[in-house]
């Protein structure tokens, strides 16, 4: 069974860095931007590798915020 | 003949200047931008006068209150503060402890701020992740907070 796996750290400061694992190619992306709110804060997304790939495999990315907004 | 001369922290703010003497135990009036003691001397009240060219407070006094005539003959309580520099000394210590106070009190209230901000943060994506079928678990990893997000499609 498939499973999609996001992992959300919030550091002290307010900023968030998320890993994601287990979706296929931007659903993740899509995923990510659903749970934080992409309009309200500013993110640094980098996409890994995998991300570019096509293929029905597990890709990870992150997003990193800039700083928690007060 | 050398000397040295230490002159007071600028006293800016007329909140720390008041809270200072409220510390102090000295009553005083505000009257427009001048804060008048109860400290007398020769030409009556003693005052911090705001001088907006400087920015800052002085202390306006009779010259002779500071050290001339010891003791001062003409009212200043010469007991407790003995001169005008001494009396301005301790209000530098206070003006200083009400400035700490103060940063603590501003960094108190700014981290209790972002406490609130991270704790709706999280509980805004915890409720988001939960309303599209994601299981959450939150631990503590140091100075982060880990929220593990999964979800199973069958």
């Amino acid at each position: 069974m498939p499973e999609e796996r996001i992992t959300i750290d919030i550091d002290d400061e307010g900023r968030i860095t998320a890993k994601t694992s287990g979706f296929y190619g931007t659903a993740c992306m899509d995923a990510l931007i659903e749970l934080l709110d992409k309009d309200d804060v500013p993110m640094v997304i980098k996409p890994t590798d995998d991300y570019y790939q096509n293929q029905k495999n597990t890709v990870n990315n992150i997003i990193r915020q800039k700083g928690g907004k007060l | 003949m050398s000397s040295v001369i230490k002159t007071t922290t600028p006293f800016i703010s007329k909140d720390l200047l008041c809270e200072a003497l409220d510390t102090m135990d000295i009553h005083y009036t505000i009257k427009q931008d001048n804060i008048i003691t109860e400290l007398e001397d020769y030409y009556g009240l003693q005052m911090f006068v705001y001088s907006p060219e400087l920015g800052r407070y002085q202390y306006q006094h009779d010259s002779s209150a500071n050290g001339r005539f010891n003791p001062y003959p003409w009212g200043m309580d010469v007991n407790k503060w003995g001169t005008v520099s001494n009396f301005l000394q301790v209000v530098d210590t206070e003006y200083q402890n009400a400035y700490k106070r103060l940063e603590e009190k501003k960094l108190k209230e700014e981290e209790e701020r972002k406490r609130k901000y991270i704790e709706a943060q999280k509980l805004k994506i915890i409720a988001k992740a939960e309303s599209k079928g994601y299981s959450v678990k939150e631990t503590r990893q140091g100075d982060k907070t880990r929220l593990v997000l999964v979800r199973t499609h069958y």
